[in-house]
């Protein structure tokens, strides 16, 4: 592993340290006060690392903050609202500071939060720790005399196992000439005290030895022994070498150690004594830290797991269907190979599940940063954290989130005087929430905003040019409009919201994954955002189709119904397109061989079958397909990489009897069948 | 070879402890903190342990007084990681009962002389 790779690692720490720290504040700001601990250890790990491949102004940072964290942990400083708002705001500089260092970009500019910082620190007793220098080199001088060590250990470093003779053995390594031992104090053997050092040495090396690099030896017990170099054209002397009894019991009153008192706590408060260590509770930290138990993994290895646990499923189903078609009778062996593949692919896609904490800890912040541009307050509710998302999907979820909460707040709630007027606390609430719900991951984004008026966005799409103005849609397709390119109720573009990346491109990136998203809302209540994700992007629930001997893959999702019209349903409308009433609406229909300009499909639609789809953009259409096949999950192989995209096709599938089936897109083919939303009439 | 136990609750300081001992001849086993130092010590007994003072579960300070008090390892080379070199903290080490000491960040070379220098 080379120190590219390690940083890389390095980054990826600081991701998890950043978000234990927006914890550990979120959680000192409910009253935990040990909270502080872990904040500290965060930004203690972040400078750990950040000074090892030398990021100067982020270890500054880091450094200053470790400072006031320190003194807060220590009881020297109050965590005050003031303050912990602070802590705030310097976790979020750190956070910009490891992304410009990630990034190869320019520090953040953080002067002001330096200053503040350093005021709080300072008017305390320093505990603050200085930055590290390297240390100067010194350059010995050479001189033409042999040099002679003269090395006395006092007791206290015989302790915590140091021994005289390793020193000895690294002198030796060092070029002595020789070493003699002086034994003048040792007692007789009934005064003998075994802890007691009695003993020196005297180290002859050769001239021009690095007196530097002898002292070095000793720097770990400098201050607990006696060092004194004999050069004789030197005339320093650093000798505290006895000349009496005296002077030499007097040395051992003078040395700190004493046995008997061996301290087993620490002179300061913030670690605690190793009992309390141990007793304290292990399910609070165990909560926090994944611990023990995990390993890091390549993602590509998990990626490559995946992909030949895929090819499994395949590759069984094919055998599957050779032994059906040899007539042999199915048995409890193949069930049970089966049965064990399907736990095998669900283990390998649980491996890539993350928790949507990865991206939820991120909002917390992008809160703060809004709450300060708006001038509005933000009480933010968050949960299901550990609901667990593919990692795919929590990637490309950041960007739509994120959007879908800038709108929130900048339109959604009211300004605090806004708030009081209609009688609502003047703090406006935000709530997120991830649940797991039948197969799919739910997110739902809720405001007690102002909500949206169906009657103002249809206004304004009229405007606009969306829909005609005598356009007769429902409420509900009213507030659909919300999602169409080129909408924006503001009144003017804003900094935050504006610049024509509407929710449109949301709607467009969650579609992308595979989900879906909508609104519900209440005027003067408040609205919600919900996103309905699949929980993976490598298998779909799909019905399997036929159209002209092709078999075509449909995802169950957007399935709504399935008929077989009779003629009194239909209605034509000339030139091959047709509508189909169903349920007191007026459908179109789509044929599907169209489409795909396949031949040989059934062209009646009163002797195939109509397919009720939905798409998020283009309403419900009828596919007209030859028959259902069958519904079984296929494994998504992407086509993006052979063939571009097309339009219409979202990717494919190898069926168990090895032939290709094409997985549809169904918004692009509701798309090209759609006669524009104005055009769907609604029967009374 | 001279095995090194290393603890630190960061990975990426154990990694490049890993990666400065393990291309000059040591032998190295990881923990995390305090408690899991604890546990490894039980399969075995290093040649030098290396700690950081700052973990979760159980600290430095912790983990040497645990160490101190098993008589079979009571002059077992301990090595701190510290950000100082200050008399302060090397009072504060000693007196915690660790052997010596070693400044983050490290130079693997120096690294490797303190190693040497307890362990010859």
């Amino acid at each position: 592993m080379d120190l590219d790779d390690i940083q890389a690692m390095f980054f990826q720490e600081c991701e998890e340290c950043l978000a234990a720290a927006e914890e550990g504040l979120r959680a000192l700001e409910e009253g935990s006060e040990d909270s502080i601990d872990a904040v500290f250890r965060a930004v203690h790990s972040v400078k750990g690392g950040a000074g090892a491949f030398g990021h100067e102004r982020l270890v500054a940072f880091a450094h200053q903050y470790e400072t006031v964290l320190d003194l807060v942990r220590s009881h020297q400083l109050a965590a005050t609202p003031d303050l912990v708002q602070l802590l705030h705001r310097s976790r979020d500089m750190l956070d910009d500071h490891v992304s410009s260092a990630r990034d190869g970009r320019q520090p953040p500019v953080d002067a002001e939060l330096l200053s503040l910082l350093s005021a709080r620190a300072s008017g305390n007793p320093p505990v603050a720790e200085a930055i590290v220098m390297p240390e100067p080199e010194s350059v010995a001088e050479a001189t033409d005399a042999p040099v002679t060590l003269n090395f006395r250990p006092h007791r206290g470093a015989l302790l915590n196992g140091g021994e005289p003779l390793r020193y000895l053995r690294e002198l030796e390594r060092l070029g002595a000439l020789s070493i003699t031992l002086d034994s003048d104090a040792l007692p007789t053997i009934e005064a003998l005290d075994p802890a007691e050092a009695y003993l020196a040495w005297r180290v002859e090396f050769p001239a021009g030895t690095d007196e530097a690099a002898l002292r070095e030896v000793f720097e770990f017990i400098a201050d607990d022994c006696d060092l004194s170099f004999e050069t004789p054209a030197a005339a320093a002397e650093v000798s505290v070498q006895p000349e009496s009894e005296d002077e030499f019991a007097a040395l051992f009153a003078a040395a700190p150690v004493n046995l008997d008192a061996l301290p087993v706590t620490p002179a300061e408060a913030p670690a605690a004594p190793p009992a309390a260590a141990a007793a304290k509770p292990a399910t609070d930290e165990a909560a926090k830290r994944p611990g023990a138990g995990v390993i890091r993994v390549d993602i590509e290895k998990v990626d490559r797991l995946v992909d030949v646990v895929g090819e499994l499923v395949i590759a069984q189903s094919m055998l599957a269907q050779r032994l059906v078609d040899a007539g042999v009778p199915s048995s409890d062996a193949l069930e049970n190979l089966s049965q064990l593949i399907r736990d095998l692919q669900d283990a390998a896609m649980s491996m890539r599940a993350q928790p949507v904490k990865a991206i939820f800890s991120r909002v917390p912040r992008i809160v703060r940063d809004l709450e300060v541009e708006t001038g509005k307050k933000v009480n933010l509710e968050v949960t299901g954290e550990t609901t667990e998302v593919d990692k795919t999907v929590i990637e490309r979820l950041g960007e739509p989130l994120t959007h879908l909460i800038r709108n929130a707040i900048d339109h959604g709630l009211e300004t605090p005087d806004e708030r009081v007027a209609v009688g609502k606390p003047p703090e406006g609430t935000i709530r997120l929430a991830a649940e797991h719900r039948g197969g799919l991951i739910s997110i739902r984004l809720i405001d007690d905003g102002r909500g949206v008026d169906h009657v103002k966005v249809r206004a304004k799409a009229v405007e606009r040019g969306i829909i005609s103005p005598d356009a007769v849609i429902s409420d509900d397709d009213a507030l659909n409009l919300l999602f169409a390119p080129g909408f924006s109720t503001a009144a003017k573009i804003s900094n935050i919201s504006g610049r024509g990346v509407g929710l449109d491109v949301v709607r467009q990136n969650i579609q992308a994954l595979g989900g879906r998203v909508s609104i519900s809302t209440q005027v003067g209540e408040g609205t919600c955002f919900t996103l309905t994700l699949p929980l993976t992007l490598a298998v779909l629930d799909g019905m399997l189709v036929g159209c002209g001997g092709q078999t075509y893959v449909v995802s169950v999702d957007h399935v709504v119904d399935c008929m077989r019209p009779t003629p009194a349903q239909l209605k034509s409308l000339g030139e091959g397109a047709g509508l189909v009433q169903v349920r007191g609406r007026y459908v179109p229909v789509v044929s599907l061989a169209r489409v795909f300009s396949v031949e040989d499909a059934i062209t009646d639609p009163t002797q195939a079958v109509l397919l009720l789809v939905e798409s998020e953009r283009h309403g419900t259409i009828a596919l007209h397909v030859d028959q259902i096949i069958d519904q079984r999950q296929v494994v998504i192989k992407s086509l993006d990489g052979n063939c571009g995209r097309i339009d219409g096709i979202a990717g494919a599938t190898i069926l168990g009897d090895g032939r290709v089936a094409l997985i549809l897109d169904i918004d692009s083919i509701c798309r090209s069948g759609e006669l524009g939303s104005a055009g769907i009439v609604e029967e009374a | 070879m001279t095995r090194v136990l290393a603890v630190d609750d960061s990975p990426t300081i154990r990694m490049l402890l890993r990666s400065a001992l393990v291309e000059r001849g040591y032998d190295i086993v990881e923990a995390e903190d305090g408690l899991a130092a604890l546990e490894a010590l039980k399969t075995g007994t290093p040649d030098v342990v290396i700690t950081d003072i700052n973990m979760p579960r159980m600290d430095g300070f912790g983990l040497i007084a645990s160490i101190r008090e098993q008589a079979c390892h009571s002059s077992l080379p301990i090595l701190v990681l510290t950000t100082e070199s200050s008399p302060e903290k090397r009072t504060r080490a000693r007196e915690a009962g660790a052997t010596g000491w070693i400044v983050k960040p490290f130079n693997p070379d120096k690294l490797d002389a303190a190693i040497r220098r307890v362990t010859a």
